[in-house]
């Protein structure tokens, strides 16, 4: 697969399934993992999705899409992250290099995605007020209009955003000169495993007790097995 | 505006209905909007009703615009406003009525929604999902999926007949102790889960070394410090991943 037909593919994907996000479905096709897996399936870099993906899973674990809050775009930011990531990882850089690029990226991805997000729901209240016009004539097309706009909006906006993200990542390959070896995994886990903590964990005495439980018997099992 | 005397009021809705309400409700925020929040969306999911209120242009104008007002609450549990809403257009009442059920059930499903599925299955269902992902399972994705589906569709499915059987009172048996259970208990699990996963991180390769505990120890402690004082998340998480690659690129290996 070319470069060029994997921006094209992921610009897609990340459109598709950031509409999931809010617009439609919600069935957390867009949660970065997700997105992650399915954008590494189709790069060839199984392994590579579901490893930025997850980073990107527990880093956003504790945001809560509620009312008007905003809230990262998951799906762009698996979509980039992955893509930036394979796009290294095929260029001669080491793993533990194009995972914390591609981790980055999609940190960058989520919270422009966020922006762009604030932007379309500004669109969307002209699109409420053609379906209201309409209504005043007891014309429901008016109606159906606007959500096919929501709709259309979402995915177009997505997959620019992703497209241009990720064609000005391939700038990035110059990291390639850089020949290092071996991967420092903790580093870049402990931010996300933090954040998840934090979020996950660190706010009642239940869960925090439940956090301590989970964390010594992970420490057994791994030492154990 | 005309009384709602031409329209329709056989009572039940029929099952048509209820199918075009429940695969209409999954663009509920397909125009979300900061003015009216999911009021296009609403409206759009109750469309399959329009028609009992014939070719009367005020008729469908007045039905029209009752269900384009402000309208946010969960997007799962608004199936329950939906099937309350629909029942009191399929008996007849009168458009304060109708709004009165959105407004009462909107807030306390919203709360009891967001709680449950927003704070508690999807952590849960995240977690579970990058535990099975950090030991190599390649289908964690849908594991992530199915946890947090399974209740979502259930919940979404149910919330259109018992709000067209029971009215705004369907809704009770969501608002009560056992929903404060539920979302105690996964969110209970859910830290669970993230704990087996600092573990994971900590003791990566089978031992448990000094240095990764203290990599682990230090980036901990300054992202609970930057968490603390409202650093966004996003922020914590890339200055991680920069102290990370500066490290790799210094020489730091690690395995």
């Amino acid at each position: 697969m070319s470069e060029i037909q994997m921006i094209v593919i992921l610009s897609l994907l990340g459109g598709a399934l950031s509409v999931d996000a809010t617009a439609a479905l919600q069935v957390m096709l867009s949660q970065p993992l997700v997105a992650g897996s399915i954008a590494g399936a189709i790069v060839g870099e199984p392994v590579l999705g579901l490893v930025v993906g997850s980073t990107l899973q527990l880093v956003w674990i504790g945001v809560l899409p509620v009312g008007a809050a905003p809230f990262p775009d998951g799906a762009v930011a698996g979509s980039v992250g992955v893509g930036v990531a394979a796009v290294l990882a095929g260029s001669g850089v080491s793993e533990g290099l194009a995972v914390a690029a591609g981790m980055m990226s999609g940190l960058i991805g989520g919270a422009v995605g966020q922006r762009v997000t604030s932007r379309v729901r500004r669109l969307n209240v002209r699109y409420s007020a053609i379906a209201e016009s309409r209504a005043e004539q007891g014309d429901a097309r008016g109606v159906r209009a606007a959500v096919a706009l929501g709709l259309v909006t979402r995915f177009v906006t997505a997959s620019l955003l992703v497209a241009a993200l990720l064609s000005a990542s391939l700038l990035l390959r110059f990291l390639g000169s850089f020949t290092v070896e071996g991967i420092f995994p903790t580093a870049l886990w402990a931010a996300p495993v933090a954040a998840a903590t934090i979020a996950v964990g660190g706010r009642d005495r239940r869960e925090s007790w439940f956090l301590a439980a989970g964390f010594a018997a992970g420490l057994v099992l791994v030492v154990l097995l | 505006m005309a009384e709602h005397s031409d329209r329709e009021t056989s009572g039940a809705l029929t099952r048509g209905e209820r199918a075009g309400m429940l695969w209409r409700s999954l663009f509920l925020q397909s125009v979300w909007n900061q003015r009216g929040m999911q009021n296009v969306g609403f409206c759009f999911a109750m469309l399959p009703l329009l028609h009992r209120c014939g070719e009367d242009k005020d008729e469908r104008s007045a039905f029209l615009q009752r269900h384009l007002g402000f309208f946010n609450t969960n997007p799962t549990l608004a199936s329950y406003v939906l099937g309350a809403a629909a029942a009191q257009e399929a008996a007849g009442a009168d458009a304060a009525s109708v709004i009165s059920v959105k407004k009462g059930l909107a807030s306390p499903l919203g709360m009891a929604g967001d709680a449950l599925l927003w704070g508690a299955l999807r952590p849960f269902a995240g977690a579970v999902a990058v535990l099975l992902a950090l030991g190599g399972i390649v289908w964690a994705p849908l594991v992530l999926l199915v946890i947090y589906n399974v209740p979502h569709l259930v919940l979404k499915t149910r919330g259109i007949g018992v709000g067209a059987a029971a009215g705004p009172t369907g809704a009770a048996e969501l608002l009560g102790p056992g929903l404060r259970a539920a979302v105690r208990w996964t969110r209970a699990l859910a830290a669970f889960a993230v704990g087996l996963i600092l573990a994971r991180v900590v003791a990566a390769g089978g031992a448990v070394e000094p240095w990764r505990v203290l990599a682990v120890v230090l980036f901990f402690a300054l992202a609970y410090a930057a968490a603390r004082a409202r650093v966004p998340g996003t922020l914590v998480a890339f200055g991680g991943a920069v102290g990370g690659v500066v490290l790799l690129l210094a020489g730091l290996n690690g395995g």
